[in-house]
């Protein structure tokens, strides 16, 4: 049974990431005057992706896409989904930060084993970015820690129950927006894209990608886009009361994203790193110093 | 039977056997010095519950003094397994080609490490530590002109530490009238409120002993001159094992003194001295992590994530509660392990290859499955993400800051933490994946002994993952016996103060969703082999611009742009350039000095001062 619940929410979780990703695509393109894909573009690229031949240049490769998806999944078994669980668990952030970088690794893992450098360059970028919006978003961890001495998610959205005015989003208005920063990053758009550059660096650790490793890499991107938005509905708006509410929330964080990456440029990594550090932090910082005193 | 002076003095006559009539055989000196851990492995095995077990005797004027207790005696079964495993590599890894003539030295640090740990007085402290301060300095500087400048560093710095230890031992004794190690302790910290001045020379004279071993705060540039320099199975062991003899030198002295009786000041509920460590801590994983990042030469940067890692142990001593004692010691024993399995597959690397700098090496990963694995499931575990053995001690270090709320000191270490992932990565793409050079290409994989070793401490680490009771039993044991509190935690559970995480079920979750991607990548149309070379360049051919695979592997200045933000900083705050500034200053003052006293004008001054103070004391008289 629990197996069974687990492989509900990691189809759940890729499906509906793919959705936003096919919604996404249409949101930029209509920002750009585009005519943009159908909205179900990205669900005929997986599957193109697994159907056609692909190329590998050592084990080292295939396992570390493997291992990139499994982690990424793994962490969505630790987000509850209106307070549901496939297995119960406290979903303590900590947890689930951490078990998200074994899918990074494992990814960088993969694309450096391919031997090109354009893919160790967007992988080093990544990881400075990392450096970036985690820092920033483990002060916003900490200042739950002040407030309500939990780090558990299903805690955190419990307490939001009972409308709007409950939200932290309302609460700690200023760490919500730190959230927001951060969360652009995680997702890394525009302006913290410069690891995937396509014009300056060939989509970075996509380049070697093909077939169904690429066809991995989007269920990847598709599940930590579930995830990083399913984080902060859980933290800031209430989690949702049903599954519905839930999604949708994750989908008007995910569209708002994809509406500033249509219309902004690009960072250099040092760049980003020092706009994290600087306004995602000191807000944080301010939401904390609020949260203790 | 007299367990623990027997060991000892095999150690030493093993050793001192081995370095006089075993010269010119250095397999049969690497057989002994196998034997010889095998036999303090056992000895550990065979005094685990005898903890009343005391032996003294009477050397002279001093009375040498070791006792088995719980506390002191999980550091030594820990020490003994680990060394055991290390022992086993080196028997491989001193082949003909390879060997150095460190094996006697090392049989006589053995014993050393034994006597510090079962050391129940000052005296037998005090001779363990220095036995292993010099032992040390001669396997470092091993008879090469550049490891011996990086020996004389590390042994300038012990003698710091051996001087401040004794100053300390001397005043405590003046103080408390007792030689005995935990009785002193005791009785200094009944001497709260009256004489805290004295009290707190101690702890500063101690905290500068252990903290230059430990390579805390200003010593932390110790360990990257001394890893890197020494012979390549050895730095092993200093950076598994050596290194916590400061971390268990601060948990006999600093820790306890402070938890008992104590009325000073208080900053967020814990001492305020604790507190300033605490600070140095966090600042030390900070610049450590830093450092490694900027680090080219793979030794030297692992030597960084080291005292990344020692910063955060202090970290975790310093919140004054049974929950970061514990937290501590196991992120310790864990450390001891995964930096362990880097180094030897690191060492694994070099006695193939024989290089060191990163930019060189590359797509070894290939050629070498096993040391690649052992550094892929080390550095997972050393950068604290689950579900290998790292992330528990990790996660209970933060939740033992979250527990007293010291949240503005969880940002460093939050800093720290994340910083690892880039210099893990960066020995991971550097030395084992990207392009293979063909000067390797034909390179053989880890011998077997190396091999076996290597599997066997991968394995423990994927066990302790998911079982961290393993570990985590034990310490709670000692730790009880040692303060006499205990903090509750399951065989797979580790709670905290805000949650509870079940590791057994956090591993099960990853071994699942692997095998769903599994599935999905079987499912997927099959896969084709390219060589590495033969990827995407925008159309264009490498043999055109007369490319190489050496300069195709991009390795060298990885993270380029993110040391440009950081390199002002951190030359700005070195305590090296300090350390420099203030030996050329001091030899500067003293030139001058002697040129002063070397003049013969002063000469002759003096002569005729001194004769006619003897002449006046003389008509005086």
């Amino acid at each position: 049974m629990v197996v069974l619940t687990s492989l509900f929410l990691a189809f759940s979780a890729m499906v509906v990431g793919l959705l936003f990703m096919g919604i996404g695509r249409k949101v930029t393109a209509r920002l750009q005057r585009r005519y943009g894909p159908p909205f179900w573009q990205s669900y005929i690229d997986v599957i193109k992706c697994f159907s056609r031949n692909s190329i590998s240049h050592s084990y080292i490769q295939d396992l570390g896409s493997m291992m990139g998806l499994a982690g990424l999944i793994a962490a969505a078994m630790f987000v509850p989904i209106a307070g549901w669980l496939p297995f119960p668990s406290a979903s303590p952030i900590i947890v689930i930060l951490y078990l998200m970088p074994i899918g990074y690794l494992g990814m960088a893992m993969g694309v450096s084993a391919s031997g090109n450098p354009l893919a160790a360059i967007g992988i080093g970028r990544a990881l400075t970015l990392m450096l970036g919006y985690e820092v920033p978003y483990a002060i916003l961890l900490l200042t739950f820690i002040a407030s309500s001495n939990t780090s558990s998610l299903a805690v955190l959205s419990d307490l939001q129950t009972g409308g709007i005015g409950n939200w932290f989003a309302v609460k700690m208005p200023i760490g919500f927006i730190a959230s927001i920063i951060c969360l652009q990053a995680m997702l890394a758009e525009k302006p913290f894209d410069t690891m995937i550059a396509p014009a300056e660096i060939a989509s970075g650790p996509m380049v070697e990608l093909s077939g169904k490793f690429l066809g991995m890499a989007f269920l990847q991107h598709a599940v930590a886009i579930f995830i990083e938005t399913g984080l902060i509905v859980n933290m800031y708006l209430g989690g949702g009361a049903t599954v519905l509410s839930f999604v949708f929330k994750q989908f008007l964080l995910y569209t708002f994203a994809m509406a500033v990456n249509g219309i902004y440029g690009r960072y250099r990594v040092e760049q980003a790193v020092k706009f994290l550090w600087i306004f995602a932090g000191s807000l944080a910082v301010i939401q904390l110093l609020i949260n203790i005193f | 039977m007299n367990l623990i002076s027997t060991g000892i003095l095999t150690c030493f006559t093993a050793g001192l056997f081995s370095l006089i009539f075993l010269q010119r055989v250095k397999k049969l000196q690497w057989i002994i010095f196998f034997i010889t851990a095998l036999f303090m492995a056992a000895v550990a095995y065979r005094l685990y519950g005898s903890w009343q077990l005391t032996e003294s005797y009477q050397t002279g004027i001093f009375l040498l003094t070791f006792h088995n207790g719980y506390f002191g005696w999980i550091f030594f079964g820990m020490t003994s397994i680990v060394t055991l495993l290390i022992a086993l590599f080196s028997l491989s890894y001193n082949d003909k080609k390879h060997a150095t003539a460190i094996a006697p030295l090392w049989t006589m640090l053995l014993g050393a490490n034994a006597g510090i740990f079962f050391a129940a007085d000052w005296i037998t402290f005090i001779i363990a530590w220095e036995i292993m301060g010099w032992t040390s300095f001669f396997i470092i500087a091993h008879g090469k002109p550049k490891s011996f400048k990086a020996g004389i560093y590390y042994y300038s710095l012990s003698m710091i530490g051996a001087v401040t230890l004794l100053a300390a031992v001397f005043i405590l004794y003046t103080a408390t009238g007792t030689m005995n190690i935990s009785d002193s302790i005791k009785a200094l910290s009944g001497l709260w409120g009256n004489r805290d001045g004295m009290i707190y020379t101690v702890v500063t004279l101690f905290a500068v002993t252990f903290f230059a071993k430990a390579a805390i705060g200003p010593f932390y540039m110790w360990p990257a001159k001394a890893h890197a320099e020494a012979p390549d199975d050895f730095s092993s062991f200093l950076s598994g094992i050596m290194i916590k003899y400061g971390i268990f030198g601060l948990l006999i002295t600093i820790v306890p003194l402070f938890r008992m009786n104590y009325s000073g000041p208080v900053v967020w509920n814990i001492p305020l001295a604790l507190y300033l460590m605490g600070w140095i801590g966090a600042l030390t994983a900070v610049s450590g992590t830093l450092l490694a990042v900027r680090e080219n030469d793979m030794k030297r940067l692992m030597a960084f994530s080291t005292v990344s890692n020692i910063g955060f142990i202090t970290l975790a001593l310093s919140v004054n509660t049974v929950f970061g004692i514990v937290a501590a010691v196991y992120h310790t024993f864990n450390h001891m392990v995964f930096k362990g399995t880097i180094f030897l597959s690191m060492a694994s690397v070099k006695f193939r290859t024989g290089e060191r700098d990163m930019h060189k090496l590359g797509g070894i990963g290939y050629r070498m499955p096993i040391a690649f694995f052992a550094f892929l499931i080390g550095i997972i575990s050393a950068a604290g993400i689950p579900p290998m053995a790292g992330f528990s001690s990790k996660w209970m270090i933060f939740q033992s800051l979250f527990g007293e709320k010291l949240l503005f000191l969880a940002i460093p270490a939050f800093l720290a933490s994340t910083g690892a992932f880039l210099y893990l990565y960066r020995g991971l793409h550097s030395i084992y994946l990207g392009q293979l050079s063909p000067r390797f290409s034909s390179i053989k994989p880890a011998p077997p002994l190396q091999s076996i070793t290597m599997i066997l401490m991968m394995l423990s680490i994927f066990v302790v993952g998911a079982f961290p009771g393993i570990f985590l039993t034990p310490i709670r044991g000692a730790i009880a016996a040692f303060t006499g509190e205990t903090i509750s935690a399951g065989f797979t559970t580790i709670s905290g103060v805000t949650a509870n995480v079940n590791l057994f079920m956090v591993s099960l979750t990853f071994i699942g969703s692997f095998l769903l991607v599994l599935f999905l990548y079987v499912v997927g149309k099959k896969r084709r082999h390219v060589e590495p070379l033969d990827s995407y360049m925008s159309g264009e051919y490498p043999e055109d611009w007369n490319m190489i695979p050496e300069q195709y592997h991009y390795a060298f200045r990885f993270y380029e742009p993110f040391e440009k933000m950081i390199n002002p900083t951190l030359e700005r705050y070195s305590f090296e350039n300090w350390f420099e500034n203030f030996i050329y200053n001091t030899k500067r003052f003293s030139t001058s000095l002697g040129r002063w006293l070397y003049r013969q004008q002063l000469g002759a001054f003096i002569v005729i001062t001194a004769l006619t103070l003897i002449i006046l004391t003389g008509v005086v008289w």
